[in-house]
């Protein structure tokens, strides 16, 4: 009993901490995701006055009042976000709104309906009320659909929008991902094998270099791929005097200089669990297979790679996790097709300040991701279990 | 013993944190030769006058990174930043900056009269357009149409990561008069009209989002032409010993104003700063250190020729020079900027 106790409570920082910065946050981000109150909390009344209307019918009489009501009783400060927030279902919104509420007057009281159709003829019109109707909330699914690239149209259809914008970015984040990963696994492979062969002594100083990318900040380390890899750089100067190419090679500001830089410092996450998974495998296991008659090849292929599966899948997920978050290094030095859907968060989270599609995008992120690393979980399962016999 | 040794130290360390929640003045510029220019014109010498402390930092535009900043409540973080002409409209609009208390501002009357609003006090009136390596594309003359020509001239191009400036240029270098640009983009056909003429060279555009990377790009050699600020290839003339030529028929003027972000503690003191850099001395000094032209009337008499030739307020670097039509930005920026991402992105 007294074991359990310790152990809980050893345990519980942790169990804390994660729970305030993953789980927190996660529910947070779920919930902004479907949130839209920003109209509701500065028009209550109004909302309240085309409670259960129908947007092909006439506008109620009373939200003229209720909507004058509520102007008089918020101050301008306040209206920002929501003008923002209608403006986003009719465009034109965010002025017409804003202008009215600084030259109406609460005297207009008397016949709101003319008041406001003499300050802009559009209040007499259904698209504004239509548009207060649709950003009525509390929730709607209107962000992660357009994360999807989907709207609900008039008739309360989902269909594509016109602009195909998000779904060819998720492709491409993950395709960015994936390809880094495979390159990185083809080259940290034999990296990894090599340092399992030596002896931690010399094998320490070799991974302390390579590490060394993760020590640089993030953005020295873009500025420099950008003066190696430009068209009077480094690289393609020694390319030009060795001859193997007449012509600068574009390798910066596009794809290339993207897989480039997302390699080098994404490597030593491949390297690392291959090689403490590998470190621990048995030489006289193989050197047995040997003596059974196994070529070295068939060794390494049968004997040696499949217990290191644990670490290979390890340093994929890492890799691939850590890589289809990237948005700051693609967006320095790739080109505009490059740019992962890092950017589109931050976009929408701080230039368009709509942070209920930034966390909308997140949320179809996460769902993609989840279902992706469950794909590569699940694929590697059955090896695992292979892989506990062998042991044994 | 050693537990309260502990403890003693902890709440020593504590303490220590309290003079530290007390924020400097922050002023916001928009970073490279400019904001050192500004550094030693405004913020060292007001420092040094007043005893304030001043922080500066930089930032790289968009209106929605203020509004972000003061809609997330309490303090913004920054109290004074450099906007661009529409980022005051629609700010002031929204009610995210602190409305000016001119009768704080003694230079009020020696002001230019589009310094003078509701939110903004101007500071500085500068110009974008394209600009190229002279020692590369010979001297010319080459036009704002040329920017879109890459039969005559290949190679990339640089431009801002943002639809402003462009797509008035984009219509210039489409055959559009300089006076008749902004009925133009007002319309639907006339921004499709603009994207369209970049969509001849979006195979070959770069972005950027610092004005320094647009002389980094110019300079070394990875774009041959680029949209930039014309202090900007002033300055990398001077200390750089640049040949870069800036264009400066087509090219469009503004004026960038102080704003006081909403719910800043350092109100008092940031009307202070910006009361100083409106006074015609150091307004003289900072347009001696970078070619943007000054707001205060006194500071723009007292200039010489030669630091004059290099303003956009001097008489032939006006021809054929149009100015920003910051109420058309205001209304447009936000579908525009979406719409231009979207253009970038795919």
């Amino acid at each position: 009993m007294k074991r359990h106790i310790g152990t809980a409570l050893l345990l519980a920082p942790m169990v804390l901490f994660v729970t305030m910065t993953l789980v927190v946050p996660f529910a947070l981000m779920f919930v902004e995701s479907v949130r839209d109150t920003d109209v509701r909390n500065v028009l209550p009344r109004t909302i309240e006055a085309l409670e259960g209307w129908d947007p092909a019918r006439p506008i109620p009489s009373g939200a003229y009042g209720a909507l004058v009501r509520d102007f008089a009783a918020a101050p301008a400060s306040e209206w920002g976000r929501a003008a923002n927030r209608l403006n986003r279902e009719m465009p034109g919104a965010r002025s017409l709104v804003l202008a009215t509420l600084r030259k109406l007057d609460a005297a207009d009281a008397t016949d709101p309906r003319s008041a406001l159709i003499a300050q802009d003829a559009r209040w007499g019109e259904p698209g504004i009320w239509r548009a207060i109707w649709n950003a009525r909330g509390p929730w709607t699914a209107a962000f992660l659909l357009a994360a999807l690239d989907l709207e609900r149209g008039q008739d309360g259809a989902i269909a594509t929008t016109g602009q195909s914008i998000y779904r060819a970015i998720y492709v491409r984040t993950f395709g960015i991902s994936l390809t880094v990963t495979a390159i990185c696994f083809l080259l940290g492979l034999p990296v990894a094998v090599y340092l399992a062969s030596l002896p931690p002594n010399r094998a320490v100083p070799l991974l302390l270099l390579l590490m060394l990318p993760l020590w640089t900040s993030v953005l020295v380390r873009a500025m420099a791929w950008i003066l190696l890899l430009q068209n009077n750089g480094a690289v393609n100067q020694a390319l030009i005097f060795l001859r193997i190419t007449t012509e600068p090679l574009q390798l910066v500001f596009n794809r290339v200089g993207v897989l480039i830089a997302m390699t080098h410092v994404l490597l030593p996450f491949m390297v690392l669990p291959i090689y403490n998974v590998m470190r621990v495998i048995p030489r006289n296991q193989l050197r047995a297979a040997g003596s059974l008659g196994a070529s070295p090849w068939v060794v390494f292929r049968r004997v040696y790679l499949p217990q290191c599966r644990a670490g290979i899948a390890a340093g994929c997920m890492l890799v691939f996790a850590s890589g289809s978050g990237y948005y700051v290094t693609p967006a320095l030095v790739g080109g505009g097709a490059d740019q992962m859907l890092g950017t589109f968060v931050e976009l929408a989270a701080l230039r368009y300040s709509n942070q209920s599609l930034a966390a909308a995008l997140g949320v179809v992120f996460m769902i993609i991701f989840l279902s992706l690393i469950g794909a590569l979980f699940a694929w590697l399962r059955p090896m695992r279990a292979a892989t506990e016999g062998l042991r044994a | 013993m050693k537990a309260r040794l502990i403890i003693a130290a902890l709440s020593a360390t504590v303490a220590l944190q309290g003079p530290a929640f007390a924020r400097d003045l922050t002023v916001i510029g928009w970073g490279g030769a400019p904001q050192d220019a500004q550094r030693e014109a405004y913020f060292v010498p007001f420092a040094a006058e007043t005893g304030i402390k001043v922080i500066d930092d930089s930032w790289t535009g968009g209106v929605g990174v203020l509004r972000t900043r003061v809609e997330a409540g309490g303090d913004p973080g920054w109290d004074v930043v450099e906007a661009e002409a529409e980022e005051v409209l629609v700010g002031c609009a929204e009610g995210i900056y602190e409305p000016i208390d001119w009768s704080k501002i003694s230079e009020k009357d020696n002001l230019i009269p589009a310094a003078i609003s509701e939110c903004g006090v101007g500071t500085i009136t500068w110009s974008t357009g394209f600009a190229y390596d002279q020692d590369k594309l010979g001297t010319g003359p080459i036009t704002v149409a040329d920017f879109f020509d890459l039969e005559r001239f290949p190679g990339k191009r640089a431009i801002r990561k943002g639809p402003k400036y462009i797509l008035e240029l984009a219509l210039m270098a489409d055959g559009v008069p300089a006076n008749q640009v902004y009925d133009v983009l007002r319309t639907p056909e006339g921004v499709n009209r603009a994207f369209n003429k970049l969509e001849t060279i979006k195979s070959d555009l770069l972005y950027f989002e610092s004005g320094a990377q647009s002389i980094q790009l110019l300079a070394s050699g990875e774009a041959t032409m680029v949209l930039t600020f014309n202090a900007r290839i002033t300055a990398a003339n001077e200390t750089d010993n640049r040949n870069f030529k800036f264009i400066w028929p087509g090219s469009i003027y503004a004026v960038d104003s102080w704003v006081i972000l909403r719910n800043s503690p350092n109100k008092e003191a940031a009307l202070k700063f910006i009361d100083f850099a409106s006074r015609a001395k150091p307004q003289e000094i900072h347009s001696r250190l970078v070619a943007y032209g000054p707001t205060n009337t006194a500071a723009i008499e007292a200039l010489p020729e030669d630091v004059a030739k290099d303003l956009p307020t001097y008489g032939p670097n006006m021809e054929g020079a149009i100015a920003l039509d910051a109420g058309f930005w205001a209304d447009n920026i936000q579908a525009l900027t979406e719409r231009f991402n979207f253009f970038a992105a795919h």
